[in-house]
């Protein structure tokens, strides 16, 4: 340790500058120990009570709809939401495709977090209980002509592939999806086609590859194609990080022939679980 | 009491206190996954060394060797980990639990780990004492003990409190082993015990041989050659200590791991190229769930950066600028040990920055980094205090000379170290869910995509709720994920009642399960949706909270609900 400067060797006039350097480095430590204690001491503040969370379900039941869909955020406050509100949220619900299809959103946030589901739209009814934020937004709901992932069974399949394409609940980026899975050979490419479709004005789908653990095992991606009465009108590439990637493309209104071609990219492509959803919208 | 019988009366205080309140926390933990293994290996090689000790005929033909050690393949005998810790967890188990029945079953084997944390918390003490002062030395050695993702791994069955413990022994013993003739022997036990801890003591001879080469060139001769001089300064700077690291730590792991004791080399060669090659798991970091190479760089650097309780984090960067400050001021420690701790740190960091070393345990793969992080802490702490005593008594200088001598040093080590014993107390026993006030807590680590936990342990905390349903039928199966392992010994332990067995892996065992529990990871998430699909509801019945993050759901078939 550094020896004790003699007062009386010093000068006594008060060298602000030199004082706050000396004192800084002190200071700022004794800041960051404070800092770090009122984190610890107010952990239980910033978080929920069941009793806030029963506030917050009952509340929402009540005015809830049978229709409406229900999200919270960020997204890792989701299983203590199911728990208090899972009896309101059904499979299908919780594995959409997406959120257009819904009128009304009831969203759960904790502080002033937003659900992606809900950016860009305006609440007309919000409440809270303690850090919990509830909003109700109002949005206008996509119309639905053709529900290709419901209606898979009337999907011909074509092309090397393992096994057949089903409907299937799959995690895709770390999200449940219900969705149709086809696994093209290596470097092939599978056919899905609808004949006779009622379009709308446009084709919206989503496209993933399933399964995290062929994903880390498999790193080459997938391909979707969607062509219209046989011509090309998007294609997507989805990567092992890509998530659940949304496609659109415009249709013209009427019946038609739809083709969605599945390609495992690469010749090391084994186990390609290609996994998508679609809807033909008004 | 003289000053020297102070210090052991301190030394022996840190050690028991350190280890008596490991050994008490524990109790709380969870089992993690691969804990169970390294406790049913220990039986097994403790077995061995005590047939090995009374005589027993045969105990050291190549074939009861390899029935306890080793086997074809790679992980057959848990060989791909040496085997000192496993063999301590094994004859604690049989003396503390079987023997004087003072413990239960899990305590038995953890007391080793928790003792050697103890002894690692000792020797920071005694090696800072020697160099800075006392002061210094306390500080630094309850910073080490005061460390929340720390104090969780001194609590279990496992090689990650251990190897920092033996790592950080070496240190010390080299560092010795410069001013002592004989001090490479301790080097040599020192590292070999290292290297039969973990693999991780490969890297040590990146540690010693640029410190070595610093130390040779300072012990240089002024006149003759260039070459001459060299050899002077090898010739004084104890050449002995190579021979330690190179050859006496070898052959201490040689003699702890029977199954090097014949195809030495090929097993050797089959210990290391299976952790070159070891699989990538997957970890959550940062929100991308990385699960291959090339890993960003940052992963140690952001990890330490949030799980460090801040004020040791802030107070060991002041340490170290400081002591770059000192050492440009021309002022040196004999053997140069601040260099010696920041090559210690810089080379258990220092793979992860590859970006192809695997991340999955986070901070306990460069943990051997923590006890130079402290000892920084514990320095700057001490010389912050220094600093801002001079400058109060400059410019104040009639106030009162006892005040202005340890207030600076009583509010910063009395903020400080609270603050780090707050952060460890706070988190325990989840605390590979917490985060530091700098992440925003477990809170902002979830939000920022941090990794929640891992090893599955956390499932202790739903076993009291699992409980409630025993006997709602005739048997209740449950689905217990990442905590299958540990399930039989939860229900030795006495935390889980009869009635509520194991009911399998994967989606056969979801769905012959009446109750599911799923430990939170994002890669763990399609758990959950194997369950809704199974149930039929996405409704947890009970979730477990650290902080209000999410670490556990249990849910519950319906029919057992109603009943």
């Amino acid at each position: 340790m550094a020896e004790d400067v003699p007062a009386s060797d010093t000068d006594s006039t008060l060298d602000i500058g030199r004082l706050a350097r000396g004192l800084a480095p002190a200071l700022l430590t004794v800041a960051a120990a404070v800092y770090s204690l009122m984190a610890v001491c107010g952990a239980d503040s910033a978080t929920a009570t069941n009793a806030q969370w029963g506030t917050v379900a009952a509340r929402v039941r009540e005015a809830r709809t049978p229709e409406e869909l229900i999200v919270f955020a960020p997204s890792w406050i989701d299983p203590v939401g199911r728990q208090h509100l899972g009896d309101q949220m059904s499979i299908a619900m919780a594995a959409r495709m997406d959120s257009a299809r819904y009128a009304g959103i009831w969203e759960i946030g904790l502080e002033d977090e937003r659900a992606p589901e809900t950016r860009g739209l305006k609440s007309d009814t919000s409440f809270t209980a303690g850090p919990l934020t509830v909003r109700h937004y109002v949005q206008t709901p996509a119309e639905v002509t053709y529900d290709f992932t419901s209606e898979w069974r009337a999907g011909k399949a074509s092309g090397p592939m393992q096994g057949r394409p089903n409907l299937s609940f799959e995690e895709v980026g770390f999200e449940p999806h219900q969705c149709i899975k086809v696994v093209p050979r290596p470097g092939q490419t599978a056919i899905v086609t609808f004949s006779q479709i009622p379009l709308g004005s446009k084709i919206v789908g989503f496209v993933g590859l399933a399964d995290i653990f062929t994903r880390r095992d498999v790193r080459e991606p997938g391909r979707l194609t969607l062509l219209v009465d046989g011509e090309l009108r998007t294609t997507v590439t989805s990567g092992i990080d890509s998530g659940w990637k949304r496609f659109e493309a415009p249709t013209t209104p009427g019946i038609h022939d739809v083709e969605f071609h599945l390609t495992a990219v690469g010749a090391g492509a084994r186990d390609r679980r290609i996994c998508f959803a679609a809807e033909a919208r008004k | 009491m003289s000053e020297a019988w102070q210090n052991r009366l301190i030394a022996v205080l840190l050690f028991v206190f350190a280890s008596g309140l490991v050994i008490s926390a524990q109790r709380d933990q969870g089992i993690a996954r691969d804990e169970v293994v390294y406790m049913n290996y220990g039986t097994r090689y403790a077995d061995w060394w005590i047939d090995f000790a009374t005589g027993e005929s045969g105990a050291t033909h190549k074939d009861t060797i390899t029935k306890h050690f080793g086997g074809e393949r790679p992980t057959d005998g848990n060989r791909e980990h040496p085997p000192l810790m496993k063999t301590l967890f094994g004859l604690s188990e049989r003396l503390l639990h079987d023997e004087l029945g003072w413990t239960s079953e899990t305590t038995g084997y953890r007391v080793p780990t928790a003792l050697v944390n103890g002894l690692l918390v000792c020797l920071v003490f005694l090696f800072v004492l020697g160099i800075w002062g006392r002061t210094a030395a306390i500080s630094s050695a309850l910073l080490v003990l005061f460390l929340p993702r720390a104090f969780f791994h001194a609590g279990l069955a496992s090689f990650d409190a251990p190897v920092v413990t033996f790592w950080f022994a070496s240190l010390f013993a080299y560092y010795r082993a410069l001013q002592s003739r004989w001090g490479f022997l301790w080097l040599g036990l020192c590292a070999g015990l290292t290297l039969a801890t973990k693999h991780n003591a490969i890297m040590l001879p990146a540690v010693f041989l640029p410190h070595y080469a610093y130390f040779v060139w300072n012990q240089r001769p002024e006149k003759g050659t260039r070459l001459r001089r060299l050899y002077v300064g090898f010739r004084l700077a104890r050449p002995q200590v190579l021979l330690g690291l190179f050859v006496v730590a070898p052959l201490v792991l040689i003699a702890v791991w029977p199954w090097l004791w014949f195809d030495t080399m090929t097993h050797l060669r089959e210990w290391i190229g299976f952790h070159l090659g070891h699989v990538h798991y997957n970890f959550e970091y940062l929100g991308t769930n990385w699960n291959a190479p090339p890993f960003p760089w940052h992963v140690a650097l952001v990890t330490t950066l949030f799980t460090m309780p801040l004020a040791t984090l802030v107070a060991a960067l002041i340490g170290f600028v400081m002591i770059v400050r000192r050492f440009r001021n021309g002022e040196r420690n004999e053997g140069s040990p601040a260099l010696l701790l920041f090559l210690s740190a810089g080379v258990a960091m220092g793979p992860f920055l590859l970006r192809t070393t695997p991340i999955f345990g986070a901070e306990k793969h460069w943990a051997s980094a923590i006890p130079s992080l402290c000892i920084f802490a514990g320095l700057g702490l001490v010389w912050m205090a220094d600093l801002a005593r001079n400058s109060l008594i400059v410019a104040k200088p009639k106030w009162h000379r006892g005040l202005l001598r340890y207030a600076p040093i009583g509010l910063l080590l009395s903020t400080a170290i609270g603050a780090a014993w707050s952060e460890t107390h706070h988190a325990h026993p989840y605390s590979l869910t917490h985060y530091n006030a700098l992440a925003g807590g477990a809170p902002g680590g979830a939000s920022l995509g941090m990794n929640r936990q891992f090893w599955g342990y956390s499932a202790r905390g739903v076993l009291p709720f699992i409980n409630e349903f025993q006997g709602r039928d005739v048997s209740v199966p449950v689905y217990t994920h990442d905590a299958s392992p540990a399930w039989g010994r939860y229900r030795a332990e006495g935390l889980l009642r009869d009635g509520l067995p194991n009911s399998g892996h994967e989606m056969a065992g979801i769905r012959k399960s009446k109750i599911a529990f799923v430990v939170h990871e994002k890669h763990f998430a399609r758990h959950d949706f194997m369950v809704w699909e199974a149930y039929k509801k996405v409704q947890p019945s009970f979730v477990l909270l650290y902080d209000g993050v999410p670490i556990v759901s249990v849910y519950v078939r319906d029919e057992l609900l109603d009943k």
